[in-house]
């Protein structure tokens, strides 16, 4: 009986997050990402050099839709984004994932000169690397991201969400500010490599991309993004450059919100205790997506980050 | 409560009630006026001027404040208060490019198979019909001689709707079946009788008529309702049409004379390509092949003497001229080929005459200069600031090639979605039967888009596949050719039956691997530059 | 090695007698080749072509069946290493595990009646119980089996390495085709001989993958057909990669003694979903709360889908902004890339909108209406389904350009004003601006 081993001829690129003093930042360490010639946790054929990793969400206004689950696990820090970042750094995760809510125009609509202003505060009050996203309009948040990108300049962080409608904004933004971006596209592996294609042909580096192919919750869509995923990373270890880059899923904003994690005992009787049941989603959901081969998973449960750590750490194992 | 309508500048009066709207009163009227949704407001091509009197319209996004004062409305919208006077510009007429299409010469390819002559040619004059969904093409032919006449125009259902979905819609409307079959039979005897005319035949001498045309066009031909052929299950028992009388028909040929269609594949594949696979003999190639329709409908068909699978894309009508701004058929002053170097443009028409739009040929041509200079990315989205050309428009960027005329970016986006749906349709028919294309040793392109057709291009576009030069065909309108070739044999015509039982039809529509590669398939040339290695080549320097 | 549908085609008559139901040979063979309609439906094919295409379309992995009646549970036969590369068939049964010292029995047997649930509009649940010989007593062993199968009336997986206690339970149920776990290296003559005794299937355990393919070779020459395999790991990170070794000598080598389906064992939900992901055709879990069951079972569901079907959106009703009362309504097909190229251009329009996604098997609009999947009535039932009345308030609804044909049927059905949108998602921002006053 030989052993099936495949022979990938190609690698995920690695990617760094974040900037130490000695590289010209502030964070305490350095966040590595993707590297790995070798699908997920099979270590008998390549090598995985950087485990998944797991960012919190951490937002600029109090999110308005979120159930007493996930609050009750921050207490009063959800209207300050810098003691908010410092309370999920004590929770453990990697890396801080912070959305500029603020400036939805829908919502408070704040400037970019704000925006700005809380990335410094949350800066210095984490040493985590970060990520920082916007609020997902796409008009609104190419807006403000050069100013966002200027605000973190030498910190090395990641940067979110470039669409097709905006990404030449963000690639120059993040090349002046010494950023990575996150490369976002609708559920479609084409339409993900096409993007990727566009960003390296005006001439920002394939290197400095993170993938986000659209994050289905369980049950919601999950068995696209998963598959995606994992052809993503197929391609990759085939050779294929523009797909070689690490995956990043929002796990936590798409449990959240569905009902399964929403509906409480009194309505839904067949479906056990609603604050298991959450954390629990968070999980199976997280598991899933790293199987796939995702490389940063945005949680919001600080159970879920225990978990999960727990779990990378023995497949780690070799 | 009737009114009476005037338009302008055909001079032609028409009576109707205020439930008419004024496109159907100019249709009634005999004034042809450019509808590509059929009526339904969504495409703001019936754009009419009322000069006198009072209207009932709705609002139209593609009427804009400046027009509205100026009288604008859509045709298809508005109904007379009272009597009328309505201009029809330029720009709504179907009669422009009829003008410019009748007395063209029509391509007649060389280098097709001699047609041997079947016991059966009984008549001494026949007709021979392409019925595209855009064009229709009239070949009178000497049965002993075989000698030609050939005419051409637009689909005179054009005013119905620009494809054959929105025609099916339009077959579901009240006396909308009855008016498809009747512009179209009124069509064909008109160019029959330009041919006649001018060979000096009596229609009443002829005593056949073959015709080739899609599923849809076929059934309208003979009066059949086209828009059962979308249900499901989709019974085929129209797929072996039957001889019809030419009275019952109303084509103007000796009232006992006989009207014989080539026979459908599918719903989606019809007697047009059947025909085209009889003009190039694929169902005899002892080698693979594939052929290549570059129509409305960019059928395509693969195999050889042992199978033969096709398939439809639904390309849309831009390598025939339209849904292109500037879009026209392949006739005299149609750009037909261009070269960028810097800011300098240079184009040749076919004939040389002075511009007047652009053909299939050409707009795959200007495409391809555009990626090569930079002017657009590979997503076919241009470069802002790359070239003086490259102005803005009435509502979108556009790269002007002459003063007047221009390539739009919707035109690209377009074009792009047309030739993604003919390549990954082509890729996806040949991987399923579990070859790849270096297999193939011919590549069979027919269409009108124009003789110079440049292959090169056409595959640095990612339209077809990477292969050397030599093995690609140009053949022009095979459907026409395979339908006289079918009227002065009854040899090819028994083949024509036998292609159309024996070819297995595949249903792209619901099929994941199709969509996945259409999606990789809209970039310029594909995602998968893999699949392109001479172009790689071309795009690294 | 499958065999393509061309291969298939030259063995069959080439008649197109369509008797088969297909249009041509040629169709036919291709589905065939993709395994959607099977050989019978031919009348005419010859002997030889007959045994030579069955010969070459055995399955790489054998599909098993534990239990009999309603409730048996398939497994295995699977054909490719990802979900993509075709699909995944037989869904992981999932059993929950049971000691045969269990204190309150009935109390464990009502918490695990509840591990069943509905969605997207079926009953899913969990599969099999697995029933563990911890007391050592072979009657108190087939007593808890046969209560436990009568009041769950699910499948049961006998845990005993002592044949004993297997033939003890098999005595009373063996009808009930129960999976035998497991024959080891020490008793293996003794179950395989339990095994062809009872006519059950039969679980192999090695302590790694070398000894569990020498044992399960041992099964087949003993004339085993129904076999499980077990390759001893119990550790997640170890599990995962003994696993796609195994599937992938089934699969890609055809090696014989792993060309059977695979049992895990999982004490916790993140283990859990790995084997879901990852090979498990059997997963034994000790979890029984239905919080703990609900999301591995949705997992399951969304890992086991088919993928060749259409992406397709739930058919509901959309908020896009944030629409009220008087925002536009507009409506559109359940196929996704439709979805996603009407959505954001709808946010482009900076109009809050409602737009409601209507069933139709995740076909486009134009193919949709072809197909006769999208036509007034089916809109009618979704606007009814969807609440649309009690939404919004101005009974005015924008139907896609493609299928303005529909206006005057909709309007009769629903009364409300039907207006025609653009052709294209592109136009949608000019048209809402200019219509949506």
């Amino acid at each position: 009986m030989e052993p099936a081993i495949e022979k990938w001829s190609g690698k995920v690129y690695e990617l760094t997050i974040g900037a130490t003093k000695e590289s010209g930042g502030s964070r305490s360490k350095k966040v590595k990402i993707g590297g790995m010639s070798a699908l997920p946790f099979l270590s008998f054929e390549g090598t995985i050099p950087n485990p998944p990793v797991i960012a919190m969400e951490v937002w600029d206004v109090e999110p308005p839709d979120w159930t007493d689950v996930l609050k009750n696990e921050y207490g009063n820090v959800l209207n300050d984004p810098a003691q908010w970042a410092k309370k999920c750094e004590q929770m453990g995760c990697d890396l801080i994932c912070l959305r500029l809510e603020s400036v939805n125009p829908d919502g408070k609509n704040t400037s970019a000169a704000d925006a700005a202003k809380t990335v410094k505060n949350v800066l210095s009050a984490t040493t985590l690397p970060l990520l920082i996203i916007g609020c997902g309009n796409s008009e609104k948040d190419s807006s403000i991201i050069t100013e966002i990108s200027e605000a973190a300049k030498g910190e090395n962080c990641l940067l979110g969400i470039a669409t097709k409608e905006n990404y030449k904004t963000y690639a120059a933004a993040a090349l002046s500010g010494g950023h990575s971006v996150i490369a976002e596209t609708p559920l479609d592996i084409n339409l993900e490599k096409q993007l990727n294609i566009l960003m390296s042909d005006m001439g920002f580096s394939p290197e400095r991309i993170v993938i986000h192919p659209t994050t289905g919750g369980l049950g919601y869509g999950f068995e696209y993004c998963y598959s995606i995923i994992e052809r993503t990373r197929l391609a990759a270890l085939s050779g294929d450059k523009m797909m070689s880059q690490p995956i990043i899923t929002f796990v936590g904003q798409e449990t959240w919100k569905t009902k399964e994690c929403q509906a409480d005992e009194t309505d839904m009787p067949a479906w056990g205790s609603l604050k298991e049941r959450g954390i629990l989603w968070e999980i199976t959901t997280s598991v899933g997506y790293i199987q796939s081969g995702c490389d940063i998973i945005v949680v919001n449960h600080p159970k879920t980050v225990k978990e999960m750590k727990n779990y990378i750490n023995g497949l780690m194992v070799r | 409560m009737s009114c009476t309508i005037k338009f302008l500048p055909d001079e032609k009066e028409i009576i109707v009630d205020d439930k008419t709207d004024l496109l159907t009163a100019a249709i009634k009227a005999g004034v042809s006026i450019y509808s590509s949704c059929g009526g339904a407001g969504t495409c703001g091509k019936c754009k009419v001027v009322v000069n006198t009197g009072e209207v009932e319209t709705s609002v139209s996004p593609f009427v804009s404040a400046e027009e509205k004062a100026k009288g604008y409305v859509l045709a298809c919208k508005s109904f007379c208060k009272t009597d009328l006077e309505v201009f029809v510009p330029e720009s709504s007429r179907v009669g422009k490019a009829e003008i410019l299409m009748r007395g063209e010469k029509i391509f007649i390819p060389a280098g097709l198979p001699a047609v041997k002559k079947g016991k059966s040619a009984f008549f001494k004059t026949g007709v021979a019909v392409d019925i595209g969904t855009t064009t229709v093409v009239v070949y009178l032919v000497d049965l002993d001689t075989g000698e030609l006449c050939a005419r051409a125009m637009y689909n005179p259902q054009v005013s119905f709707g620009e494809d054959v979905i929105t025609r099916m819609i339009f077959a579901e409307s009240e006396d909308g079946n009855r008016q498809l079959h009747q512009s179209l039979v009124d069509g064909i005897n008109e160019l029959m009788e330009n041919c006649a005319k001018e060979k000096n035949v009596f229609l009443n001498n002829i005593n056949v008529l073959v015709a080739a045309g899609n599923t849809t066009m076929t059934h309208t031909l003979f009066g059949l309702n086209p828009s059962y052929i979308r249900k499901i299950p989709y019974l085929p028992k129209m797929d072996f049409l039957p001889v019809s009388s030419a009275k019952k028909s109303g084509i103007r040929i000796n009232e006992d004379g006989v009207i014989k269609a080539l026979p459908s594949v599918s719903a989606y594949v019809g007697g047009d390509i059947v025909a085209g696979v009889v003009a190039c003999a694929l169902h005899k190639s002892e080698d693979l092949a594939i052929f290549i329709d570059l129509g409305t409908n960019g059928e395509i068909v693969f195999g050889n003497k042992e199978f033969l699978v096709c398939c439809s894309t639904s390309a849309g009508p831009c390598f025939e001229g339209g849904g292109i701004k500037w879009g026209m058929r392949a006739q005299s002053g149609a750009i037909e080929s261009l070269t960028i170097s810097g800011d300098n443009i240079s184009f040749n028409t076919i004939s040389n005459q002075k511009p007047v739009g652009i053909c299939g040929a050409g707009i795959i041509s200007i495409i391809t200069e555009l990626l090569l200079n930079g002017i657009i990315d590979r997503s076919g989205a241009f470069v802002k600031n790359s070239s003086k050309n490259l102005k803005s428009g009435e509502e979108e960027l556009e790269f002007f090639i002459t003063d007047k005329i221009s390539i739009t970016a919707s035109d690209i986006k377009n074009v792009i979605n047309s030739k993604g749906a003919v390549f990954s349709g082509c890729d996806v028919l040949v991987k399923k039967m579990g070859f790849e294309f270096k297999q193939l040793s011919q590549v069979i392109i027919a269409g009108g888009l124009g003789n110079a057709l440049d292959i090169k291009k056409s595959i640095i576009l990612g339209l077809l596949p990477d292969l050397p030069i030599e093995k690609f065909r140009f053949i022009g309108n095979a459907s026409v050719t395979g339908a006289k070739m079918c009227l002065l044999s009854q040899e090819k015509f028994n083949e024509a039956k036998f292609i159309a039982e024996t070819m297995t039809y595949i249903d792209l529509s619901t099929d994941n691997e199709f969509m996945n590669n259409y999606t990789a398939s809209l970039f310029l040339p594909h995602t998968n530059l893999r699949l392109f290695p001479t172009v790689k080549n071309i795009m690294e320097k | 090695m499958a065999l393509s549908g061309l291969d298939i085609y030259k063995q069959l008559p080439k008649t197109n007698c369509k008797k088969c139901g297909f249009p041509t040979c040629l169709a036919f063979a291709m589905a065939l080749a993709g395994k959607k309609t099977s050989l019978d439906k031919c009348p005419d094919v010859t002997a030889a072509a007959k045994q030579l295409l069955e010969s070459a379309s055995l399955p790489p992995m054998a599909t098993i069946t534990i239990g009999a009646g309603e409730k048996k549970a398939e497994v295995g036969g699977e054909t490719v290493l990802f979900r993509h590369e075709k699909t995944f068939y037989h869904p992981t049964a999932i059993a929950v595990s049971i000691s045969d010292n269990e204190q309150n029995l009935s109390v464990k047997i009502e918490r695990i009646k509840k591990l069943n649930f509905e969605r997207v509009g079926i009953m899913v649940g969990i599969n099999l119980i697995a029933i563990k010989n911890d007391s050592n007593d072979l009657l108190k062993f087939s007593a808890v089996a046969k209560e436990v199968s009568q009041k769950l009336q699910l499948p049961l997986i006998l845990i005993s390495e002592n044949p004993q206690a297997i033939e003890e339970v098999l005595k009373n149920i063996s009808q009930l085709k129960p999976l035998i776990y497991c024959a080891t290296e020490k008793n293996a003559e003794q179950m395989f001989g339990i095994t062809k005794k009872y006519n059950v299937p039969l679980c192999v355990y090695g302590k790694n993958i070398e000894e569990t393919a020498s044992l399960s070779q041992k099964a087949i020459s003993s004339g085993i057909k129904d076999i499980v395999l077990d390759c001893g790991s119990r550790d997640v990170a170890k599990c995962i990669r003994d696993f796609t070794q195994i599937r992938r000598l089934a699969l890609k080598k055809n090696f014989r003694p792993f060309g059977f389906p695979m049992i895990a064992f999982a004490d916790n939900i993140a283990d859990a979903s790995t084997y879901i992901t990852k090979y498990a055709n059997i997963l034994v879990v000790r979890m029984d709360s239905v919080e703990e069951i609900l999301p591995l079972i949705t997992l399951r569901l969304n890992i086991y889908t088919d993928p060749q079907k259409p992406i397709m959106m739930e058919p509901k009703l959309y908020e896009i902004g944030k629409p009220d009362a008087q925002s536009p309504l507009l409506v559109t097909t359940n196929f996704s890339l439709t979805y996603f190229t009407v959505a954001p251009e709808i946010e482009n329009s900076k109009i809050s909108s409602w737009l409601l996604v209507c069933e139709a098997e995740g076909m486009s609009v134009l193919t949709a209406w072809a197909a006769d999947k999208f036509n007034a009535e089916i809109i009618d039932v979704w606007m009814k389904k969807t609440d649309v009345a009690g939404k919004v308030s101005h009974k005015k609804i924008i139907i896609p350009g493609y299928v303005s044909v529909l206006s005057g049927k909709l309007e009769d059905t629903t009364g409300w004003q039907v207006l025609v949108g653009p052709k294209e998602a592109s136009g949608i921002p000019k048209y809402l601006k200019a219509v949506w006053k």
